[in-house]
């Protein structure tokens, strides 16, 4: 597997840290109330090893939204929360007065809308930096299992294995919420993506 | 890509005649956010025909638009190329569009935004608008829903709590009373024996009373109470009752007065529950009364009802009690009057039988000057006249 080197990691952690920022102070000025994000590392793993890493955090259901995006790189972009957490994070920016026990319509649109904000904010601070483009598509909200969630993130083929994972700290209210964006890539992708951080590394350098 | 050349092909005719006949509001701005296509539902929306805004700015027909959520997810769109998804939640109604209804209630709205991308990279955005005022008032209905239940389970919660009490309370008594005789501490013979016997007696009367009351409330509540309804003679049926409470009377010194108005037109009423309702009002009345006065029963024609008062002269409801009056397990404090039994549920009780007769049950009541309970039950359809 195709692997970053921690350099180009903690350059990458930098730049989707930017993209988070947009992203807090368009959630901010939603919700009326400070939201933060943040994101302290990013992993490389495959498909395998992710659903092991969720399985920690998560007992058994989660809930995602996912987005296919394409240009500079191709794959596919997904935001994951254990399903309470998801439960939690959106009545604390709808605050709401009456919760269900379930996500109703209305919340899965919520947390569809704030995905893909967060979304879109990581991969404009990639295309921005680098100087290219990545559109994305329209968003999608998954529930399940990880498997059923992540397997719906993207074909199965080998090429799209790799996985590049962030872990997101929200924080309103005092409260802090741990979810998680998941990139999808291929493996040209993940060359054309340490290409350009090398480039970006020399270029900052001179 | 203007309104014009979209419809030069039987194929885009075709397509605009598709897209027209969607039911949801389908708009295109090209990148300097003029509109390029306008479908017939949001014609319909706004009020504002395709002639009228086709090659206008956007935010110049939607001024209100501006630097909002839906300005950056446009601006998003045709310089990064992301699609965006607006959901109701957190912008209720961006768009000022109406249903064409005579209502012309704001419509609450669902946004996609997607970038279109040409051959020749002209890029444009592409923008649906959903009417989710059904989910919303679906979804505010099942909150209501959800709330009452929640109150209801509460309600629940504080019964089965009282209820526990209340049948603790006799119980413990009967227990102290029982182990005194059984321990051989006290012979039953004796002088003290008797007594822990009649108040083993007493107690456990009062848990049957108490548990045929509580059957009474969850039959009533879960409507399985069988109401059996006939013509009944209101007079006929209060003469019955204070026949039946003469034990009572003697028993608290006071006496009952029934003034009636003759030739009442019958009620059609479950003769059995309408008794409990009397007995019990009659019953806290005599516990009430000062010794040696009368408890004033007295019944009237009204309207289409007949109203039955029963009055005493007892120390009134205290204003901070009333409002509890009728409510399960409720006993104002009972402190300075006559020893008072009741297991708290028969005013309850009495709410919910005039209820299912479509009758009023209700109170007047002065501290330290007695209290006027009065019900209402409709006359019988056939007296009317």
């Amino acid at each position: 597997m195709l692997k970053l080197t921690d350099l180009q990691l903690d350059m990458l952690t930098e730049l989707f840290n930017l993209g988070m920022g947009n992203a807090a102070s368009a959630l901010s000025e939603m919700v009326t109330e400070e939201v933060k994000l943040s994101i302290p590392k990013i992993l490389f793993m495959d498909k395998y090893e992710l659903t092991k890493v969720l399985k920690i955090d998560s007992s058994d259901q989660i809930s995602g939204v996912s987005q296919n995006f394409q240009g500079m790189i191709l794959g596919q972009a997904l935001l994951t929360f254990p399903t309470d957490k998801s439960l939690e994070l959106i009545r604390l920016l709808l605050q709401d007065s009456v919760p269900l026990e379930n996500l109703t319509e209305f919340e899965e649109e919520a947390l569809t809308e704030v995905g893909n904000i967060i979304i879109n904010a990581g991969l404009s601070s990639l295309a921005d930096i680098f100087e290219d483009e990545i559109t994305s598509d329209l968003p999608i909200f998954n529930t399940g299992s990880c498997e059923d969630v992540i397997g719906n993130t993207g074909p199965t083929s080998q090429k799209q294995q790799t996985v590049l994972h962030l872990q997101v700290d929200f924080s309103i209210e005092k409260e802090n919420i741990k979810g998680y964006v998941i990139y999808l890539l291929d493996l040209e992708s993940i060359s054309v993506l340490a290409n350009h951080i090398d480039n970006y590394i020399q270029k900052i350098s001179c | 890509m203007s309104s014009q050349t979209i419809n030069t092909t039987p194929a885009s005719e075709l397509l605009v005649q598709v897209i027209d006949t969607n039911a949801t509001g389908i708009i295109v701005l090209d990148k300097d956010n003029n509109l390029v296509f306008w479908n017939k539902w949001f014609e319909k929306k706004s009020s504002l025909e395709k002639e009228q805004v086709l090659g206008k700015k956007l935010f110049s027909i939607f001024p209100e638009l501006k630097n909002s959520r839906i300005h950056k997810a446009i601006d998003l769109s045709i310089s990064k190329g992301n699609a965006s998804f607006i959901s109701h939640a957190f912008n209720k109604t961006p768009f000022p569009l109406y249903s064409d209804n005579e209502k012309k209630k704001p419509i609450h709205q669902l946004t996609y935004i997607k970038p279109i991308q040409l051959e020749n990279n002209e890029r444009y955005c592409f923008v649906q608008i959903t009417d989710s005022s059904t989910t919303v008032y679906r979804e505010n209905q099942l909150r209501t829903m959800a709330h009452e239940a929640k109150e209801l389970s509460k309600l629940k919660s504080g019964f089965v709590s009282s209820v526990s009490h209340e049948l603790r309370t006799p119980l413990t008594s009967i227990m102290g009373s029982i182990s005194l005789l059984q321990s051989g501490v006290e012979d039953s013979e004796s002088e003290i024996g008797k007594k822990m016997l009649s108040i083993a007696f007493n107690n456990a009367e009062r848990l049957l009373l108490l548990i045929s009351d509580i059957l009474d409330i969850e039959k009533i509540e879960s409507g399985n109470m069988e109401f059996k309804f006939t013509e009944v003679d209101i007079n006929n049926l209060i003469k019955d009752c204070i026949l039946h409470n003469e034990g009572l009377a003697k028993k608290y010194n006071v006496n009952f007065s029934f003034k009636n108005e003759n030739n009442l037109p019958l009620v059609y009423a479950d003769k059995d529950r309408i008794f409990q309702v009397l007995n019990n009002l009659m019953s806290n009345a005599a516990k009430f009364e000062p010794d040696d006065s009368n408890i004033e029963i007295t019944t009237i024609v009204e309207e289409k009802n007949i109203r039955v008062s029963i009055k005493d002269h007892g120390r009134g409801i205290p204003e901070g009690f009333k409002s509890r009056v009728f409510q399960a397990f409720s006993q104002a404090d009972t402190s300075n009057t006559k020893e008072v039994s009741g297991t708290g549920l028969g005013l309850a009780i009495s709410k919910t039988i005039i209820d299912h007769h479509q009758g009023i049950i209700d109170f007047d009541s002065l501290e330290n000057q007695g209290s006027c309970f009065y019900f209402t039950l409709p006359i019988h359809k056939k007296d009317e006249d």
